[in-house]
């Protein structure tokens, strides 16, 4: 079966090539193209990076190239720095599980209400929502003490 | 308990409540204030704050210019006030008029400051005496304004009785000679502090008020008012 181009820049025939692949399994309503509005209907699942257990005075920062998911637990006092590979648009949470009272800082691209950044519930969970509003500005918000 | 933010070895911010606070370009919530060591908190700047000596009495102190110590090894910034005892006794400064000067001229220096050493030797036309009043002259000013304002409600008996009316009531005129009593010896006690310790304890009740051992401070144990005059 001759294939003919299914998208400008996209799959061609040559890329193709042969009969292994037929017009109407990539154009059909099963595939999804980053370009265009995707209806899924079955879930969607993004992968966690888990940071494990972080003690006293651990100074870290994620990289949003990686994942849009992140949590931790804390045994201690800790710094989560600017994130690096921030891309206006990304948006993901991060759970925070405090083992004790202990404190967030924070690096200076994250943005908070008010300007001030959030304690963190005093042995509870934390679920922190993000979205990178520009490079070097990361807009959270948190949902405390969820149980 | 209060903070402080000490940069090269000089407080720039002060805490008197936990706050989130950024330093260095790390935003930190405000529970590190009670939550993080000491050692933590002076590691990005924050130093405990303590002040000595705020707020004295202000009828007995008064304040000048605090000094501030900032210790990098206890991580520490205490500011003291230091307090002046207000002048118990009457000052009197002599000030040399200008006819003094004009008259004799050896009061004046060539630098323009007064010679109050000469001033004796000047009639004493030629100077005023300023008195300010020390604490003492004050408070018995005081307790003379207090016993004639417990006096003035029964002086109109003691008018009528001495213009032939009704005598005063015999309670009342026990009570008015209390007051004077009590007024002179109060103005007596104040005359009697040796010292700001012996003034300030004028002022001073001890015991449980409305218990048995409960002794009224001696500028306040005024006799008490009778019901003829209530």
């Amino acid at each position: 079966m001759a294939l003919t181009k299914i998208e400008t820049s996209g799959i061609t025939d040559a890329a193709v090539g042969g009969d292994q692949i037929s017009v109407g399994s990539l154009a059909g309503a099963n595939t999804a193209f980053t370009h265009r509005n995707s209806t899924f209907s079955v879930a969607q699942r993004g992968g966690v990076t888990d940071h494990g257990t972080l003690i006293a005075n651990t100074t870290f920062r994620q990289d949003f190239s990686t994942s849009n998911m992140f949590k931790m637990t804390l045994s201690g006092n800790i710094t989560i720095n600017n994130p690096t590979n921030q891309v206006a648009g990304q948006a993901g949470v991060i759970t925070i599980t405090n083992g004790g009272s202990h404190t967030v800082s924070w690096g200076a691209d994250w943005d908070f209400a008010a300007g001030t950044a959030p304690v963190i519930t005093v042995s509870g969970t934390d679920v922190l929502s993000y979205y990178v509003t520009s490079a070097n500005n990361v807009v959270v918000d948190a949902l405390q003490a969820v149980s | 308990m209060a903070w402080a933010l000490v940069t090269g070895g000089n407080v720039t911010a002060l805490y008197r409540n936990p706050k989130g606070i950024t330093i260095g370009g790390i935003q930190h919530p405000r529970n590190i204030f009670t939550q993080w060591s000491a050692a933590d908190l002076k590691a990005i700047g924050i130093y405990s704050h303590d002040t000595v000596g705020q707020s004295p009495d202000s009828r007995f102190y008064t304040v000048s210019a605090p000094s501030t110590v900032v210790d990098d090894t206890a991580g520490t910034v205490v500011v003291t006030y230091p307090s002046v005892d207000k002048a118990l006794e009457d000052v009197t400064e002599k000030v040399v008029t200008q006819e003094a000067v004009d008259e004799v001229p050896a009061v004046l220096h060539a630098n323009g400051a007064v010679d109050v050493a000469a001033i004796p030797a000047v009639d004493e036309e030629f100077h005023l005496n300023i008195i300010s009043t020390g604490l003492k002259s004050q408070k018995k000013d005081q307790v003379k304004t207090q016993a004639a304002g417990a006096l003035q409600g029964s002086d109109w008996m003691v008018i009528r009785e001495a213009e032939g009316g009704t005598a005063v009531a015999s309670a009342v005129a026990t009570y008015r000679a209390a007051v004077r009593t009590k007024s002179g010896s109060i103005e007596s006690a104040i005359d009697g502090a040796a010292n700001m310790v012996a003034f300030i304890a004028l002022y001073e009740s001890t015991g449980t008020y409305g218990e048995s051992d409960y002794v009224e401070a001696a500028l306040n144990d005024w006799p008490t008012v009778p019901d003829a005059l209530k």
